[in-house]
């Protein structure tokens, strides 16, 4: 049991070592992909929380690790999304459709955004970091918007293909 | 409590204790054991991603190329266009200077004027030039080119506009002359289009191969000593009182573009 840990680890720390490399990277539709935002939005809908905890505990350390912004932001944005997230899903949209999914995507970009935005400018206004945003920030947000819509499509259909996790379930009684 | 709020807690509480293990400085080792550790990783990513962005960049460079090719396949489709309309406006300038020329030399007034098109109709050797009685033609006037060649006369005035007869039309009839000694008179008509003769030459007066037609001067609007055709061949038959000759243009009519109108 303890290997699948690991080899789970490995593939997230791949995927957060993914999401720096296109956060460093100077094309603004690369740059702006938050590829574990995403994997977050389609982990809720597919694993259990214990795992999605995992997997957001291991991606925002690396991030964190990475990041010139105060340690902890990055876990603690993520880690509140995701529990918005399966708040919402758990409660509201629970048929696994495609819609609800691209609903999940859009909560999940702008409730991360709004954490991460309003957790740096605490850490800015406490002079705990010299980094802050400016309005530029918000077209940032449209293209992660858009780029995580296509991933988070592409994913829907693909593993619409490959798996019954999406597809819809039904009772017989 | 339910599990995935029991894993919120935990998650809660770990990346509490991360942070704090982290600002204590406790964490630096670790972090640091971790980067060194992600080298390999990273560099891998880096390389897959660089691999990515090299195919997303030959992608975009690529297309660049080709808006380029083609913006540069416009660029050079304007430039033959505009090569060519300085060719025709060279030419143009060439053929004004000699029409000037001409001009100059006999001290004619004349109003330049553009062969806009052929008639619709097609019957009639017509053309319609872009000049008409606000420049004060008038039926009848002489049109030549310029170097002074007759190739027509006025027979439809308008606003803006004129209907050009050419000489080629059956229709067409010009008092002509040789310029020889005898001043041989005659009429240059018309030959279906192709060609035109000069016709009423009397049997006794001298008309040979290579003399040079020019206009008499009696028609009132048509000024003498144009030069209308050179003579082709003469056709004399015992049985008629005129003679004929054959002329052959000086001018080709089919390339005709710029012309003038003689005022008299």
């Amino acid at each position: 049991m303890w290997y699948k840990y690991i080899i789970w680890s490995i593939l997230v720390i791949i995927a957060a070592l993914i999401q720096v490399s296109f956060s460093s990277s100077q094309n603004a539709v690369l740059s702006n992909f938050n590829f574990i935002l995403a994997v977050l939005a389609l982990l809720v809908n597919l694993a259990p929380f214990d795992k999605v905890v995992f997997f957001l505990i291991i991606s925002g350390l690396v991030l964190d690790i990475y990041s010139s912004i105060p340690f902890g932001i990055f876990l603690l944005s993520y880690l509140l999304v995701a529990i918005i997230l399966e708040i919402l899903f758990k409660n509201f949209f629970t048929n696994r459709s495609f819609y609800s999914l691209l609903i999940l995507g859009i909560i999940a970009v702008l409730f991360f955004n709004g954490i991460f935005l309003s957790l740096s400018g605490i850490a800015y206004s406490l002079g705990w970091s010299d980094y802050f945003t400016n309005w530029s920030y918000l077209t940032a947000v449209g293209w992660q918007l858009l780029d995580n819509l296509i991933f988070l499509t592409v994913a829907f259909f693909l593993i619409n293909y490959l798996s019954k996790k999406f597809k819809p379930v039904f009772l017989h009684s | 409590m339910n599990k995935s709020f029991k894993s919120a807690i935990v998650g809660l509480v770990i990346i509490a204790v991360l942070i704090f293990l982290h600002f204590v400085g406790w964490l630096a080792p670790a972090e640091g054991l971790a980067v060194k550790a992600f080298v390999p990783l990273q560099q891998g990513v880096r390389a897959a991603s660089g691999q990515g962005k090299s195919f997303y960049d030959a992608w975009l460079r690529k297309r660049d190329l080709l808006s380029e090719n083609s913006r540069l396949q416009e660029q050079l489709k304007n430039n033959q266009i505009d090569a060519s309309q300085i060719k025709a406006l060279q030419e143009e300038n060439e053929l004004l200077k000699k029409e000037l020329s001409f001009v100059n030399e006999n001290k004619l007034k004349y109003v330049a004027a553009k062969i806009i098109s052929g008639v619709s109709d097609p019957y009639s050797q017509t053309v319609v030039i872009n000049r008409g009685r606000q420049e004060g033609l008038t039926k009848g006037m002489a049109v030549v080119t310029g170097q002074g060649v007759l190739i027509g006369k006025l027979t439809e005035v308008g606003d803006g506009f004129s209907k050009v007869l050419l000489l080629t039309d059956n229709m067409s009839k010009v008092a002509a002359t040789v310029q020889n000694s005898d001043r041989t008179a005659g009429l240059v008509e018309g030959q279906f289009g192709l060609s035109f003769s000069m016709t009423n030459i009397a049997r006794n007066q001298q008309i040979k191969e290579g003399d040079t037609i020019v206009t008499s001067g009696l028609e009132g609007q048509i000024p003498k000593n144009l030069l209308i055709a050179q003579v082709e061949s003469v056709k004399e038959v015992e049985s008629e009182i005129f003679k004929t000759a054959i002329l052959t243009p000086i001018v080709s009519f089919a390339d005709l573009s710029n012309v003038l109108v003689i005022i008299p």
